[in-house]
């Protein structure tokens, strides 16, 4: 009985101390046993991303991760908000009137003009969620001294019977130089030690984790909803716009991050492009967009320049 | 534990705490490059300029072909050419506002969405890329990879954009007699045999005619790719592309690769780009 006593105030204290914009027990004990050195360090790297990793003068101090879990609300529609200028949440809106000349609203309900509207409040639930996850591991990676955190592995997926909920859980391997200088924010890369080893022979350093999202709802105008029932082949322009500008939201978010963090590029970028109908003929279209930061510090190029081989097996 | 030295590690971690390194000058980019390809890329002087995208959405109507006759659908090649075109088209100009004078790993792809309409995503996504010590002159296209166009740019050739040709053909169904009477002999389907050929040509020559007035040499990495989207088995769409290039240099650069046996009992992947397709796999 006391067991499960001491299980529910351990709980509570770990709300408490995530409430406080810190890390659970289970974690803190885990990185204050890995801090003392008197457990092994763990990692998830490979024999060969082990390797590279001391080959670019680096060692493995333990294995950190940041999770949350967010429930995203649900923003209120533009269809609902006909006649106002810009979205719920501040976003990009670009209207398709009647190209039938009936531009009152209630003249009938085949006239209607379409919408594409940016769901900003979304975007910014999803950003909030990765920045809980985020700044947890970075707490993680500090209380280990480590200079930097490599190989991450994102984690978004939404629970199950939880409605509009997002985790969002990040796992990678922190690493440290001996005598290194301290730096303020540990850097964190999604690119495994093989990777990050080239990345900094070739004169580029990790600084962070970037993201984009850009999510955009189309909901058609007459004028489209005509075209999608005709024989002809066509272009749609109000679809085209509105996955092009999910597409270009994502990309301008990913590289504001990019300058928000002083970097001066990301490369290795993930895009993941997910369609959802919302019922009618309306979808909402989300790019997301996944990369590492990078600074270059060295412009000369490699020592050595690489060598053409040509393998006999 | 004495730390080795290292110049690189250590100058690395100087810029991140905030002293000095060799910043890029520009805007912040993004990219969809592999860190091998960043790297190779700037070997041979190209930088990054930016993620860049474009795309059409198209509704593909229906085209009435005579059920037994083999024959070009040309309202839809002209569909799905034209649909592709508009797509790189708007990718070359997002290229061109953020200051690329090519665009690598192009990646062109056709999305049906299988929603109650026939509609189709066209999509055009790449890095641009840049030299700072070249003057541009246009933009050009490739679908090859940054250690491809290492290789490419160092044998002294460089690629002039993409050339591609479409061809959608309608296979004639056989009649019912013919049908009947092969039932229980081995025997070449001869309509289906000379309508893939055709079709084939067809892009084929559409896609040279394209590298020719580009004033390539040639075309490398050239595929066909055989679907049919959304209609059925007998409307099939064949897709000729490639990258034209030119030689730029005197003469043809001898790299004179290193021939190396690896005695691992696996091959290991030299590099993280997606494995080439099996060589033979078309055409």
């Amino acid at each position: 009985m006391s067991d499960q006593v001491e299980a529910e105030q351990r709980q509570q204290a770990s709300i408490e101390a995530l409430e406080r914009g810190g890390l659970p027990l289970a974690a803190q004990e885990r990185i204050e046993e890995l801090r003392k050195g008197t457990t092994a360090w763990t990692s998830d790297l490979t024999v060969s991303e082990m390797a590279a990793i001391q080959h670019a003068g680096f060692e493995p101090v333990g294995m950190v991760m940041g999770s949350s879990v967010c429930r995203i609300a649900a923003q209120w529609g533009y269809t609902t908000v006909y006649g106002v200028g810009g979205s719920a949440g501040g976003g990009r809106v670009r209207s398709y009137p009647c190209p039938h000349g009936f531009y009152g609203y209630g003249v009938g309900s085949e006239h209607r003009p379409g919408y594409n509207w940016e769901h900003s409040y979304y975007e910014a639930g999803i950003t909030e969620t990765r920045n809980l996850a985020l700044r947890r591991i970075l707490e993680e990676a500090r209380g280990l001294n480590a200079h930097g955190v490599v190989g991450v592995r994102i984690i978004r997926r939404h629970l199950e019977g939880v409605g509009n909920s997002l985790e969002f859980t990040c796992i990678g391997t922190a690493v440290r130089r001996r005598g290194g200088p301290q730096l303020r924010a540990p850097f964190m890369s999604h690119l495994d030690g093989v990777s990050f080893s080239k990345l900094l022979h070739g004169g580029y350093v990790p600084v962070a984790l970037v993201m984009g999202i850009g999510a955009m709802e189309i909901d058609p105008g007459c004028g489209t909803e005509w075209q999608l029932r005709s024989w002809s082949n066509s272009r749609i322009q109000q679809i085209s716009d509105g996955i092009e500008e999910a597409r270009m939201l994502g990309i301008n978010h990913l590289e504001s991050e990019v300058a928000a963090v002083d970097a001066d590029g990301a490369v290795g970028v993930e895009t993941d492009l997910a369609t959802y109908e919302l019922g009618g003929e309306s979808m909402l279209v989300e790019l997301f967009l996944l990369g590492t930061a990078v600074r270059r510090y060295a412009k000369e190029p490699l020592d050595e320049p690489p060598m053409p081989i040509m393998r006999l097996r | 534990m004495s730390v080795m030295p290292h110049p690189r590690a250590d100058a690395a971690l100087a810029c991140l705490a905030g002293r000095g390194g060799d910043r890029h000058q520009g805007r912040g980019f993004s990219s969809d490059l592999s860190v091998d390809e960043a790297v190779l890329l700037k070997e041979i002087g190209y930088e990054p300029r930016g993620l860049v995208v474009g795309s059409a959405v198209y509704h593909i109507g229906i085209q009435y072909a005579n059920w037994n006759t083999n024959q070009e659908m040309s309202d839809l090649t002209h569909a799905m050419y034209q649909a592709r075109q508009e797509a790189l088209t708007s990718m070359e100009r997002h290229a061109e506002q953020v200051g690329g004078q090519g665009v690598v790993g192009l990646k062109l792809e056709v999305q049906v969405h299988s929603g109650g309409h026939p509609l189709a995503e066209f999509v055009a996504m790449g890095t641009a890329v840049a030299n700072p010590q070249q003057k541009a002159r246009g933009i050009w296209v490739s679908d090859l990879s940054g250690q491809d166009l290492y290789l490419l740019i160092r044998a002294g050739y460089q690629p002039i954009g993409l050339a591609f040709g479409a061809c959608v053909y309608h296979v004639a169904h056989q009649g019912l007699g013919q049908w009947v009477g092969q039932q229980n002999q081995n025997v070449e389907l001869g309509n289906f045999t000379s309508a893939l050929y055709e079709a084939r040509e067809l892009a084929m020559t559409r896609m040279q005619d394209e590298a020719r007035r580009a004033r390539a040499q040639g075309i490398v990495a050239m595929r066909i790719e055989q679907k049919s989207h959304m209609w059925g088995s007998h409307v099939i769409e064949f897709l000729a592309i490639g990258t034209s290039v030119r030689l730029v240099a005197d003469q043809h650069q001898r790299i004179s690769p290193e021939l190396t046996v690896t005695l691992d009992d696996e091959v290991a992947p030299v590099t993280d780009a997606p494995a080439a397709p099996a060589a033979g796999a078309e055409g």
